[in-house]
């Protein structure tokens, strides 16, 4: 039987979802103008040893803590857990991006959905963060989509930049995103099942980008 | 061994610096505290060979009002090869409060190969309270040919303004993962140095931008509450992660209108 919520998932991370993610680069136009991801090859690499890291250590076990926040209806953890994204985050870009893509993400979501959670969440002039948005958003689906919907979203985010910076195809691009959204995958349950309390992963030089591209003079993307 | 060191600088009427408070326990102890362009230069000795597993050190400085107080060291901190399989231990929390100021300048940590090692650190400024905080991460014993060859670092830090969190890291480094692959990308030797201001002032953007060079990688940012900036950047090797050091000090110092002090070591 289809789940019910399916529908609304594949609408919710479909391309074409008008969340402005398209603008952001979210540091790869820097590490692109330094010489650091000059191909595909090398974009695949970048994902699969820092961005899928990044994403088992840090950004998806902290979506396990804001998911189950946003199942428990617990505005208080939410907003808690939002605001230690502002701190987190220090490229002041990656911060402001982040607060942008999910921003946009609530305001077309609640359009789609009237959901008085969300709304009363988003009043309070919250950061919103995407990845508080991504918990909201998908709080009545498993936690596994949830991780799977903010996983593809980052990963094909990357990859889809990258079309605009470096020699990529379409297909190449697509195959990039499925092979690195297939070595996710494989984690995922012992990520769940782990529930470290200790999170986080270290990225100077995607944080040194980001600073960089802040100020920029040239630049292709808002981030 | 566990050892500590607690210290309270506190200020005088005339407006000079001492030390209220001080306890420490082998193996840190302090120099003669010596007093150079306002402020108070303390340096922090550990005279053993360094850390080892099983050693837990706890570091306390704090800044009372009107008082400016500069905490360094003379050598690297070395951390030995884990022989039991447990880490070694510092925390360390640097506080000020409102118009006074404290610096911690290190020289470099050295993680030798098989190191295992948490840093605990926590950094608080009162609104009005000025706190620079440096860090220089080695790859460890290069001349040795130990690169990146330690166990694992475990590395928090989360810094408060007043009563908002405005950074927050934690890093765990082993190669035994990728998770060493950012720090090795641009230099595979990289030396890794991490600057925090917490406090009020015109942030020296162009001045901090100059010293990029190649073989200097830097970025600059201000944390979340507009009252604090971080200076994150990779290095080619030692000495240019010296001489960025030495300059990124001399800038802050000057973009505060604060004289610098010599650190007597």
């Amino acid at each position: 039987m289809l789940p019910e919520w399916l529908p609304w998932l594949l609408q919710v991370n479909d391309s074409q979802f008008p969340s402005g993610a398209y603008a952001h680069s979210m540091g790869l136009e820097e590490l692109v103008q330094h010489g650091l991801v000059k191909n595909a090859d090398d974009l695949e690499i970048f994902l699969h040893r820092q961005i899928i890291p990044s994403l088992l250590n840090f950004e998806l076990p902290f979506l396990l803590q804001a998911h189950a926040a946003a199942s428990a209806a617990n505005h208080g953890t939410l907003r808690r857990l939002d605001e230690d994204l502002d701190a987190w985050k220090l490229a002041g870009e990656l911060r402001q991006a982040s607060r942008q893509l999910g921003s946009r993400r609530l305001s077309l979501v609640q359009k789609l959905n009237k959901d008085d959670f969300v709304s009363t969440y988003v009043q309070r002039a919250a950061p919103c963060h995407h990845l508080i948005a991504c918990a909201l958003e998908t709080r009545h689906l498993p936690v596994s989509a949830a991780c799977c919907a903010f996983g593809l979203q980052t990963l094909s985010g990357y990859a889809i930049s990258a079309m605009k910076l470096i020699r990529l195809g379409q297909e190449r691009c697509q195959l990039i995103i499925r092979g690195s959204m297939t070595l996710l995958a494989g984690r995922l349950d012992g990520m769940i099942s782990a529930s470290e309390t200790r999170i986080g992963w270290f990225n100077p030089l995607l944080e040194i980008a980001s600073m960089r591209h802040a100020r920029a003079n040239e630049r292709l993307f808002i981030s | 061994m566990n050892g500590h060191l607690h210290l309270i600088g506190s200020c005088y009427d005339s407006g000079q610096t001492y030390l209220r408070q001080q306890s420490f326990r082998a193996p840190l102890q302090i120099s003669k505290p010596h007093e150079d362009a306002g402020s108070l230069v303390v340096n922090v000795v550990n005279p053993t060979a360094g850390i080892f597993d099983g050693d837990s050190i706890e570091l306390n400085a704090e800044a009372e009002s009107g008082a400016s107080l500069v905490l360094t060291t003379p050598s690297a901190s070395r951390v030995y090869r884990s022989r039991s399989g447990g880490p070694a231990k510092v925390k360390q929390r640097f506080s000020v409060q409102a118009d006074a100021f404290l610096e911690f300048f290190p020289e470099p940590f050295i993680p030798q190969a098989g190191a295992r090692y948490q840093q605990t650190t926590e950094l608080h400024a009162e609104p009005g309270g000025t706190l620079l905080f440096f860090d220089w991460l080695t790859p460890g014993r290069v001349a040795s040919g130990e690169v990146f060859e330690y166990a694992e670092l475990n590395w928090d830090l989360d810094a408060t303004i007043g009563e908002t969190l405005v950074a927050r890291e934690r890093y765990r480094l082993s190669p035994e993962d990728s998770s060493l692959e950012a720090l090795k990308l641009v230099y595979p030797v990289a030396h890794y140095l991490s600057c925090f201001i917490l406090g009020e002032l015109i942030f020296p953007v162009q001045e901090i931008e100059a010293l990029n060079s190649p073989e200097v990688y830097l970025g600059h940012s201000a944390l979340i509450s507009g009252q604090g900036y971080t200076v994150k950047v990779l290095c080619l090797d030692s000495l240019s992660a010296r001489r960025t050091l030495k300059q990124l000090r001399h800038i802050l110092y000057a973009a505060m209108g604060r004289q610098i002090p010599t650190l007597g070591r």
